[in-house]
């Protein structure tokens, strides 16, 4: 069935919409130049008009003229199933053809957009090892059943032209069971997502930037109606306030995230997720990284954790840092059930954690200590009052809690391949996953004062989409990173 | 990682590094000039030349005189049978292990004073980082190019 197939003819408005998309700033200036222009100067006197006409007659044209392009790239492109390659042949002057070898695909994804769902149709993406879409194939609009059982095919080491083989039931029979986020699950996480801090941090600045946009007798007279009120309704005000900020964010992270699902198909994990925008990931196991566990500054006091994946290979997402959300909201007690479930070989199960070294946090603190008491001793010889002595100790009470804290949480922890470490990166607390073999690199490194103390920081890199992931894990001892270089060494031993 | 790598660099690396500090030095020196005259001549506050020039000199210092001797003292490397150690750094010293498996290409380069002293740049890359080991005598740093691929592969191929 090597026969030649279009897309639908809906890949023409996607095709359409890009070229806007891509070209938005073009056609803004442009239509503003000929606005700004007068253009009636060079023009004879039956065919003068006012600037408007001669704006929509540019806009026009544009729209025409996008609208042929996207007409020839849809009538161009075509696509052929081979049994064990899919061949796309496009480009409107140059033709590009190119055949992609399913044992070079790493995944395949099936993504429905609000127009694809209208017409029951789906967006093919198919990924190799490259992080270039341009490289990568995608098939704009085909029909959802097909590119189902492509993926099926494709998935399960078919023939991807052997359509008839296709059954009804997607699953494989030894299939455990999907994982569905209930609504409930993902409204607590989408209210505590990092998000929200950036809502927040918005609606506090707000009020103070409204001044500047509101008209002055708006502004004033809303301004007086504020100061007449009591404290009661102030206090409703602001609750109302703040309450429709984070509505914002849930809303917005149920439109990205609703109906989650968590499926493994074969040696693939399947992702998928979207209220409007239907997005199917495909990961194969072996793609997968690391495995991190993280717990924003809001999720801490429930104990929640969002996983994510670090994997190698694929389109570089700049949004998501080139991780790939696996499961939006764990309790602590369902992690290890997750793992055993999903990603067996990483399981922690009894994995007892060794605790670094406190010295560090003492050398840590007295660092810090003295940064703030001797400037401030210094400025307290010139002003000196009460408070900022208590505002001074306290500052050092709660850095000491921090580090308190930090000690109590930090560790890690060896079993075979797998490395398990816990820490604090940027006010979240993390459980990282790594296997030796995806570990590129091993660092250590040490200042003079930490070579005395006998402590050192580790680092080191696993591959992804982009430049690689890079994790620190600070402040450990050296004895502990001898055990840890040890345990790395022995990798090739045991491939 | 006790111990650091066994092996160093070329003693002429610091003459390389002095060279390419005093180019820089006369580069920066010549911008310093520059500026210091626009400053006289169109009356700028006196304090503008005077900081362009000592921020050159100190620079100069730090380049020319301080850091090769210390960067040379640090750097060290050691090809082990499946891995590659390196030690760099000045005051803070970063000791790195890379695996032969994950090593992607191994390059060779060499820059015009580094070809005046017969020396050579030896690049590792992975998946997701580079690493330097500069100025090698250039049959060393040949070999030891073949040497990584060689092992890299015979690793890989089992």
């Amino acid at each position: 069935m090597t026969d030649q197939h279009k897309l639908h003819p809906l890949a023409m408005l996607l095709f359409f919409f890009k070229i806007i998309k891509n070209s938005i700033w073009l056609v803004i200036s442009g239509a503003i130049f000929i606005g700004s222009f007068d253009i009636n100067e060079l023009l004879p006197d039956q065919l003068q008009a006012s600037p408007v006409m001669f704006v929509s007659l540019f806009l026009l044209v544009i729209i025409i003229v996008f609208g042929f392009i996207s007409w020839l790239k849809w009538q161009r492109l075509r696509y052929m199933i081979h049994p064990d390659a899919l061949q796309i042949t496009q480009g409107i002057i140059v033709r590009h053809d190119r055949t992609i070898k399913t044992k070079n695909i790493h995944s395949m994804n099936v993504n429905q957009h609000i127009f694809h769902q209208v017409f029951n149709l789906a967006n093919l993406k198919i990924e190799t090892a490259g992080s270039d879409v341009n490289v990568d194939g995608e098939l704009k609009a085909i029909d959802f059943e097909l590119a189902r059982r492509l993926k099926y095919q494709f998935t399960n080491d078919l023939p991807l032209d052997d359509v008839t083989a296709f059954a009804a039931p997607h699953r494989l029979e030894d299939d455990k069971e999907d994982w569905r986020s209930s609504i409930y699950r993902l409204l607590a996480a989408g209210a505590t997502t990092g998000r929200i801090g950036t809502l927040l941090a918005i609606a506090f600045v707000l009020p103070t930037e409204l001044s500047s946009y509101l008209p002055a007798d708006i502004y004033q007279a809303s301004e007086l109606w504020v100061l007449k009120q009591s404290i009661v309704v102030w206090v409703i005000l602001v609750t109302l306030y703040l309450i429709f900020m984070i509505a914002i964010g849930v809303v917005s992270f149920m439109l990205k995230y609703g109906q989650f699902t968590l499926r493994r198909e074969g040696d693939y994990l399947i992702v998928k997720h979207g209220l409007i925008e239907k997005k199917e990931t495909q990961l194969h196991i072996n793609r997968i990284q690391a495995i991190t566990f993280k717990q924003n500054l809001f999720r801490m006091p429930f104990g929640w954790y969002g996983c994510y994946v670090d994997f190698a290979g694929g389109e570089f997402d700049a949004k998501a840092e080139g991780r790939l959300l696996l499961y939006p909201l764990l309790r602590r007690r369902e992690v290890t059930p997750f793992l055993k479930q999903w990603l067996p070989e990483y399981d922690l199960e009894d994995m007892a954690l060794e605790r670094t070294e406190s010295i560090s946090y003492f050398y840590r603190m007295i660092r810090f200590s003295l940064l703030v008491l001797i400037p401030s001793s210094i400025f307290f010889f010139f002003y000196v009052r009460w408070w900022l002595i208590l505002t001074i100790a306290s500052l050092l009470f709660v850095r000491a809690g921090c580090y308190y804290f930090e000690y109590r949480l930090k560790g890690y922890a060896t079993r075979g391949a797998v490395l398990r470490l816990e820490y604090l990166y940027r006010f979240s607390r993390c459980l990282t996953l790594v296997k030796r073999k995806h570990m590129l690199e091993l660092n250590r490194i040490e200042t003079p004062v930490m070579k005395k103390l006998q402590v050192c920081h580790l680092k080191f890199a696993v591959m992804n989409n982009f430049v690689g992931q890079h994790f620190n894990y600070r402040w450990i001892s050296e004895s502990q990173m001898n055990k840890l270089t040890d345990w790395f060494h022995k990798k090739n031993n045991e491939r | 990682m006790r111990q650091p790598p066994k092996h160093q660099l070329a003693k002429a690396a610091i003459t390389v590094w002095r060279l390419s500090g005093i180019i820089t030095f006369i580069i920066l020196m010549v911008m310093a000039g520059a500026l210091t005259y626009i400053a006289y001549r169109f009356e700028w506050p006196w304090f503008i030349g005077t900081i362009a020039i000592s921020l050159t000199l100190l620079e100069a210092m730090l380049h020319i005189l301080i850091i090769p001797t210390i960067r040379y003292k640090r750097f060290r490397y050691e090809i082990l049978d499946e891995e590659i150690y390196i030690q760099r750094g000045l005051l803070i010293v970063t000791r790195t292990l890379v695996p032969m498996t994950r090593i992607q290409h191994v390059d060779t380069k060499q820059g015009p004073i580094l070809k005046k002293y017969n020396l050579m740049t030896v690049t590792i890359s992975t998946a997701a980082t580079t690493h330097e080991i500069p100025a090698l005598p250039s049959e060393v740093a040949d070999q030891l190019r073949n040497d990584i691929a060689v092992r890299a592969r015979v690793i890989d191929d089992d």
